[in-house]
């Protein structure tokens, strides 16, 4: 049998680290415990015995706040496990301790994972380990994971709680007031022989909201709401109190209080203070100063595209001389095997053609980028970008978070739309996923940049062209940033007003990052990741893009038929009727725009390579192009709609049809008028 | 006793009383923002965003807004 243990803890104690070195590389992400956030799951065997280590989101406390705080909350509660695993943070223990004692409320089955202590002992903090753990009633361990330290003792911990169980755990004494009510209740409900805890059962039960009462309901197949007896008995307590003149509000005041007190009780007898700590240089007075903090963002972002951008070409020409041999071997061993030719046509040249193409294009960026953000990430600096952001984001009605589900998303859109799990307000939360692909994602840089450079630059070569190229790049980027800005400031003018709105945001110290550890686990989560999702695309837009181009009715192609009906229409954008036939045959993959538009031109019937940007000018001017054409399309790359990955995930993330359908026609309404008045000044001025 | 975003980085307070706006009150309690707690702005961010405070040996950034709904005693520190 594997024990099924849960990690659960504060954001930034280093709860991942503990996770990655307790389960090394034997992890995978999924959609384990049933909701609809993916969480990691990790296995280890100690002394014979083998354990599931389930990683939750970080969180405060078990007051739901944010989509992933619900999530650790159903989690602990709704989810059968074990033990929890409870990680804090050595330096601020007395809030961490918040979370602990809420547990406890919970289970009996909980091992306190004291982690940071390197940076504790560097601050003169020691804890005295004994008394922590005969307070508790749990065994307490000290850790650093990053240095690998401790974490043998912490399977030692697990080990032995779930051999000899917890007997009696530190509970947080209420206010008489609801002390009183709480044994009332627990004494029925112990009756009723529920599989959990009566004490907590009935203290959530008296101070939580309708909600969760229906959810307790469906996890214990108890319907709470229809035992008379139980009803009876919360009426006369909440009488009681009403009559008393006690409100909601104040019963959670007493509840905070008889926490916060007993918190601080706790560390005052088990934490000791060797030096007074020093105020030392603070990196936040240059990052986050109200001078140099958005400059140096921007530069920083800067650095990320440059490298991305410059790392990724090699790789992917390898990726590509790769493919093309091993298409020519599939073609002849077809060919060999006699396989009717429209078939080996449909399934190398379209398929195969395809996901090749999407994966070399794709993957190189992507185990570039993400591994960058990663360390950015681990060393804390995002959410410094949050909290020098919030202001302006705040002006739009929405949340400085949103800057970094942005900047996710100029990896990935579908990513960034993930990432705006961590925006606690729902109104802000959809702004950030409707306008997530208004940033462009790395499947689009590479379209951009050889617009860019065909059209745009001139013919300047070197060092000035590559800065100029990366100027016009940026200049693109910001005016994608302050579309967002507008556009959130629209959307929470009309559709989205009303809603409040709140923000809360942890500053943790900077650390020195894992740099190897994160960059070969972001390496492996990506490449995955991706070359899952070129499949997925690949297949049904490979076989979509063969018929278009391939299956001729009265001699001419149905691709041909699409681009000229769309022509006028495209027209009036500046565009042309291939390339917004391009843009609809991308929906899957925007890496595959450029291809199919070559493809087009030039009725090949299959996605066709450019040996360099000069021949694909020289096509691309012999079929109508102006500098207003790749100045629309552009635009048009920049805002039309999210790739269908995107589009899944914004659904599964929104549950909501019409949300679903608003991401598709916002962009594209903006991208179209933008285009639409590009091109009418230009041509009445020019 | 003056509202929490009326310190200026550098000044510290203790804190008397946080206005009854349920949701927002939880999430400063969790975070650390419970009565009688030594409270000291650490940093002030541009276009009137948050300020951040050092509370409880961490550094929590919350919105002008909510720092109005926070009273403090002011301490000498």
């Amino acid at each position: 049998m594997k024990y099924k243990i849960l990690l659960a803890g504060n954001p930034n104690v280093g709860k991942s680290t503990v996770f990655n070195h307790l389960s090394g590389e034997n992890q995978h992400t999924g959609n384990w415990i049933g909701k609809t956030v993916d969480t990691a799951m990790g296995v280890f065997s100690y002394r014979d015995h083998d354990y599931e280590l389930y990683d939750l989101p970080g969180t405060y406390s078990l007051n739901s706040h944010s989509k992933e705080e619900e999530v650790a909350r159903d989690t602990v509660f709704f989810f059968p496990h074990d033990l929890v695993v409870v990680v804090v943070d050595a330096i601020s223990l007395e809030r961490n301790l918040n979370l602990v004692f809420q547990i406890l409320e919970y289970t009996k089955q909980v091992v306190v994972c004291i982690n940071l202590m390197d940076e504790a002992r560097k601050k003169g903090i020691e804890i005295k380990t004994k008394e922590l753990s005969s307070l508790l009633g749990v065994r307490v361990v000290l850790t650093s994971a990053r240095r690998d330290e401790g974490l043998e003792e912490l399977k030692e911990a697990i080990y032995e709680t779930l051999e000899k169980r917890n007997e009696s755990v530190y509970q947080v004494s209420y206010h008489p007031l609801l002390e009183e009510a709480t044994c009332l209740l627990e004494e029925y409900l112990t009756s009723l022989d529920l599989p959990v805890c009566s004490r907590w059962l009935a203290f959530r039960l008296l101070i939580e909201p309708e909600s969760f009462l229906v959810l307790v309901s469906q996890f214990l197949h108890y319907n709470f709401q229809e035992d008379k007896h139980l009803q009876n008995l919360l009426f006369l307590v909440r009488r009681d109190w009403q009559e008393k003149g006690i409100t909601r509000n104040q019963l959670l005041d007493f509840v905070s209080e008889d926490f916060s007190r007993q918190q601080k009780e706790v560390v005052d007898a088990v934490v000791e203070m060797k030096q007074k700590s020093s105020n030392s240089f603070s990196w936040d007075r240059i990052l986050t100063s109200k001078k140099y903090g958005i400059p140096i963002m921007i530069l920083m972002l800067m650095v990320v595209f440059f490298l991305t951008i410059s790392f990724s070409n090699y790789p992917s020409e390898l990726l590509f001389s790769l493919f093309a041999r091993l298409e020519s071997f599939l073609l002849s061993l077809f060919s060999l095997l006699h396989i009717p030719s429209f078939i080996t046509s449909l399934l190398v040249l379209g398929v195969f053609k395809t996901l090749s193409w999407v994966v070399s294009v794709m993957l190189p960026p992507m185990v570039i980028f993400f591994p960058m953000f990663s360390l950015l990430e681990d060393l804390g600096y995002l959410p410094r970008v949050a909290f020098n952001m919030d202001g302006i984001f705040q002006r739009c009605g929405a949340c400085g978070k949103q800057a970094l589900t942005m900047m996710m998303g100029f990896g990935c859109n579908a990513v960034g739309i993930t990432g705006t799990r961590i925006i606690d307000s729902k109104k802000e939360r959809l702004l950030a996923i409707l306008t997530n692909s208004f940033v462009p994602c790395n499947g689009r840089f590479p379209m951009l940049i050889a617009l860019i450079s065909m059209f745009l630059l001139g013919s300047s070569a070197g060092v000035g062209a590559t800065l100029l190229q990366m100027l016009y790049l940026t200049g693109f980027v910001l005016f994608a940033c302050l579309m967002t800005f507008f556009l959130s400031y629209v959307l929470s003018k009309t559709l989205l007003k009303g809603e409040r709105t709140s923000f809360t945001l942890e500053l943790p110290p900077f650390r020195k990052p894992e740099i190897l550890k994160t960059i070969v686990r972001s390496l492996k989560d990506k490449a995955f990741q991706v070359l899952k999702r070129a499949v997925l695309v690949s297949i049904p837009a490979g076989i979509l893009i063969w018929i278009f181009a391939n299956v001729e009715i009265s001699d001419h192609s149905i691709l041909s038929y699409v681009t000229n009906f769309l022509d006028p229409f495209a027209q009036l954008l500046g565009l042309d009727g291939v390339i917004l036939t391009a843009f609809f045959l991308g929906f899957p993959a925007n890496e595959i725009v450029i291809p199919i538009m070559i493809m087009s031109y030039l009725a090949t019937g299959t996605m066709q390579e450019y040996t360099s940007f000069a021949a694909l000018k020289t096509l691309f001017i012999d079929h109508g192009w102006t500098t207003l054409t790749a100045f629309c399309t552009i635009l048009f790359a920049l805002f039309h709609f999210p790739c269908s990955t995107s589009m899944l995930t914004i659904y599964h993330e929104t549950k909501s049809v019409k949300w679903t359908l608003l991401s598709f026609v916002l962009p594209l309404v903006v991208g179209s008028l933008l285009c639409f008045l590009t091109a009418s000044i230009y041509r009445i001025f020019v | 006793m003056i509202e929490l975003s009326q310190l200026m980085v550098g000044d510290q307070g203790k804190i008397y009383q946080i206005a009854d706006d349920l949701e927002v009150k939880r999430r400063l309690l969790d975070l650390g923002f419970t009565k009688g707690s030594q409270v000291e702005c650490v940093l002030s961010s541009s276009f009137g965003g948050p300020f951040a405070y050092k509370i409880k040996n961490s550094v929590v950034a919350i919105r002008r807004g909510d720092a109005r709904k926070i009273l403090v005693e002011r301490v000498l520190g």
